[in-house]
Order: C-alpha cells, then sequence, then structure tokens
C-alpha cells in the first residue's frame, strides 16, 4: 500500500466509522513515520492508533498504551 | 418559590377540606420546572427499566427532563447512570444506544472514558501526540455519576444525592410487598408498549391510585371487579394505590402462568396497584408484576412505558408467548381506556376558572395524598 493508498483507506474508515481498521491504519502509518525518523508524526499517528484501538476494544491498545507510556506521551 | 406556599395553603389541608392542585401544575411551564427540581430531581425518579440495557457493555441515553443521561451496564453487569456530556468540552457522547466494544469516545476531542466513567485517555492533550498535561487530572474528570438505584428492573436515579437511600424511602413500598421480593423475568418484546399521551405526568398518577373512576372508563373490568371489590393503599410521602379482592386471571381454559414462590394465601385472590411517588406506577399479581415509568416529554405530554414481568423463567419461553400476548393486550386496552380521561383532565386544566377540584373523601382519598405529597415536596423547597 502506497503512501497514498494508506491516507484514502483512512479517510474511508473514517467516514463509517470503523474504530478497528482505523486502529490498524494509524499504527501502519505510525510504524512509516517511525521509519522515516519524523518522530512527531509517528507521536501523533501513535495516539490516534491507541484512541481507536480503545474504542474498539482491541488488543492492540495495550502494546500501544506500553509504547507511549515509555515514551513519556502517556500516563 | 414562595408564592407556591400561599398557592398550595388549600391542598395542603385534610381531604375532606383540600383542593386539588392548582391548573398551573399541569399548564405553567415556570411550575413545571420548579416541580422538576423540587419532585424529580429531589427524590428517586424512575428513568429507565434494565431491560434497556439488557447485556453487558450496553448503553443508551436518555432525556430525563431536559437532564441528557447516559444508562450503561458495565462489563461487571452492574447498570451506573452517567450524565451523558464530556468533562471536556460538554459535548454529547453517546447519540444512540449501542453496545461499546471498548472506552466511550467522545466524538469531539476523542476524550475516552471507561464503563465506570474513568477518564482513560486525552489525546493531543498536552500537544500533538502527548495525551499528558500536569494541569489535566483524570482522576477529577471521570463521568458525573448519577445516583442510581435499580429494584425489581426499574432504575432510579436521585439527581440532587440528598434522598436517603432507596430501601429507605420506599421502605413501606418493599415490606408490603415482600413476598414479591423474588427475581422477576421480563417477558421480552411481547410484554412491553409505550403509549403517549397528551397530558401532564401526574395525571396518569392520580388516574392509576383511585378506583372511582373503574366502573365508567373500564366497565369491561368491572364486570368481574366490582368497585365494591376494591381497597385503597395509603402511604403519606411514598405511595397511594388500590388493591382488589378478587384477581382471576382468565387467559386460558387449560393453562396459567406460574405463581410467584411462597406466596401467601391472600395473594390468590388480592392484587395490588400502586402509584410509587413520584412516577411509577407498579401492579403485582400471583403470577405477574409490571411497572409503568411515566417520562415527561414536557409540560402537556408523557410518555408511558409499561413492562410485564413473570414469576419464572420458562414464563418467557416460546411455550408461553400465546399467553403473554393476551395479558398484555388486556393490560393495554385498560391503559388506552384511561388515555380520553387524563387527556381531558388536562384539556380540562385550561379552563381558568377550575379551582384544582374537590375532592370525595371517601373515594379519592388516594389522589389527595399524591396531591398532598406533591405541595409538601413545593413547600419543602420555597
Amino acid at each position: 500500500m502506497t503512501d497514498e493508498e494508506l491516507d484514502d483507506a483512512i479517510l474511508a474508515a473514517h467516514a463509517v466509522s470503523d474504530a478497528d481498521r482505523l486502529a490498524q491504519l494509524y499504527s501502519d502509518a505510525a510504524q512509516r513515520k517511525q521509519k522515516e525518523g519524523d518522530g512527531k508524526a509517528y507521536g501523533f499517528l501513535l495516539v490516534q492508533a491507541y484512541v481507536f484501538a480503545l474504542e474498539s476494544g482491541s488488543p492492540l491498545a495495550n502494546d500501544l498504551h506500553a509504547r507511549l507510556k515509555r515514551m513519556g506521551r502517556e500516563a | 418559590m414562595g408564592n407556591h406556599t400561599e398557592m398550595l395553603s388549600n391542598v395542603l389541608q385534610p381531604v375532606g377540606a383540600a383542593r386539588g392542585l392548582p391548573n398551573k401544575f399541569y399548564i405553567d411551564q415556570t411550575t413545571f420546572e420548579a416541580e422538576r427540581d423540587a419532585v424529580f430531581f429531589r427524590n428517586w425518579a424512575a428513568v429507565g427499566f434494565g431491560m434497556d440495557v439488557p447485556e453487558e457493555a450496553d448503553a443508551k441515553p436518555i432525556d430525563f427532563l431536559g437532564l441528557p443521561l447516559l444508562l450503561v451496564r458495565g462489563r461487571d453487569g452492574q447498570v451506573r447512570v452517567f450524565q451523558n456530556t464530556c468533562r471536556h468540552r460538554g459535548m454529547i457522547l453517546v447519540d444512540e444506544p449501542k453496545k461499546m466494544r471498548g472506552v466511550i469516545r467522545c466524538p469531539y476531542h476523542s476524550w475516552c472514558y471507561d464503563l465506570n466513567g474513568d477518564l482513560k485517555t486525552t489525546p493531543h492533550v498536552g500537544g500533538p501526540g502527548q495525551n499528558t498535561d500536569e494541569q489535566i487530572d483524570r482522576d477529577d474528570l471521570g463521568l458525573i455519576e448519577i445516583r442510581s438505584h435499580v429494584w425489581q428492573d426499574v432504575i432510579f436515579i436521585n439527581v440532587s444525592g440528598e434522598a436517603p437511600p432507596f430501601e429507605q424511602a420506599a421502605s413501606t413500598m418493599l415490606e408490603r410487598w415482600k413476598e414479591f421480593e423474588q427475581p422477576g423475568y421480563f417477558g421480552g418484546a411481547d410484554s412491553t408498549f409505550e403509549l403517549d399521551v397528551k397530558c401532564n405526568w401526574k395525571l396518569a398518577v392520580e388516574n392509576y391510585c383511585e378506583s372511582y373512576h373503574l366502573p365508567w372508563v373500564h366497565p369491561g373490568l368491572n364486570s368481574y371487579s366490582r368497585l365494591e371489590d376494591h381497597y385503597h393503599i395509603l402511604q403519606p410521602g411514598e405511595f397511594s394505590g388500590q388493591g382488589t379482592l378478587v384477581y382471576n386471571p382468565d387467559l386460558s381454559k387449560d393453562r396459567a402462568f406460574s405463581n410467584y414462590s411462597g406466596l401467601s394465601e391472600k395473594w390468590d385472590k388480592q392484587a395490588e396497584y400502586i402509584s410509587l411517588f413520584p412516577n411509577v406506577l407498579l401492579g403485582v399479581h400471583r403470577d405477574h408484576r409490571y411497572a409503568i415509568i411515566l417520562v415527561p416529554q414536557g409540560l402537556e405530554r408523557t410518555t408511558e412505558r409499561i413492562a410485564i414481568y413473570y414469576a419464572d423463567e420458562p414464563m418467557t419461553g416460546r411455550d408461553y408467548a400465546d399467553l403473554r400476548a393476551k395479558n398484555a393486550a388486556q393490560w393495554k386496552e385498560i391503559f388506552e381506556e384511561d388515555i380520553t380521561v387524563v387527556e381531558g383532565m388536562q384539556a380540562g386544566r385550561h379552563g381558568r376558572f377550575f379551582d384544582g377540584g374537590k375532592f370525595s373523601p371517601a373515594m379519592d382519598e388516594p389522589t389527595w395524598l399524591f396531591h398532598h405529597w406533591i405541595a409538601s415536596q413545593m413547600v419543602a423547597v420555597a
């Protein structure tokens, strides 16, 4: 999936309030920004992923929370 | 509020001398709002049924007299009532009934609350990608929980937080009906219905708690349950109603609902109907009970929500579906017969020379008691 396709997929998931998919897609987007060394975008996208993982009751939430907490971004 | 004290002095008299509540209590918006605070928010008022949120993580938003509330059944099975308002910017959190898969996420800035009301996260609150801020104390920013109590599947709330515990506030009723204090089984979709009535909520209470009208409004009922077979039930400050000595269900020639277990002999023929102040109408019979929650939809409109419960689980199955449907239809017919009179009394309250009416000391005592209670509540905060 290209970055553009990922953006489109995120918008499509927002349009149907698919929290499960949003958690996964934002998580994927966060990894890309991490690899690019864009720390600001990485942190932002990780938070987005975490919120939708919490909303959907996804097991991703625990891992995302741990990562954010290690980074000093979450309590 | 001071003018209520003077206005209500005639209501706060013994039944023989009293007048009913003045017209303002039925047609004046300012009085309605004062009554909301004095009557509904200071006491235990019913806002819904447990069956509105039947499963874990079910959530249902409701509007109760303008107060946005959220009924939630937690993952521990317990029903809680929250103000349906985000602590951040005051956004409505949930706008339709739904099952929560995880947290309750505010649709505005995504502050997230768990089903116990605890604030779980505050995304980007400290700037992009930063979920914490030293000025944001999550422990102080959980959802506002409204004091609640579930009894026989009816969800009561006390908004002010000042009422005595429910078991104390309703102690006389609980004692009176202690034999029925056993699990009730909701009959399901065929055992619930709603009636939308164009009257102030109080008129539904007033009509329900007296038997005087039965021969005129319910002639079919009166054919086997005569006026003289009924008795008044009076408990100042808590409830009023009436009972019958000749309950005799006749839904089928060869089948009947199970009875509640361990009932004393008197309940073979007796059934009772109580208006638990302010807004719950209850009925108990040896084989079923029901609750009617009166939901004020404004000054001159009320929704009556009826739910029927049975004595054991098999009564809720397919084998009894026909009997349940017949039972619900009979009750619906009776409650619908009352609509004409409560709507007629509402229209009559616009008659500017109506003085609250005159009570029959012999027949209207339950209604008088309710008026007296309303007046007492209003005067107490004056």
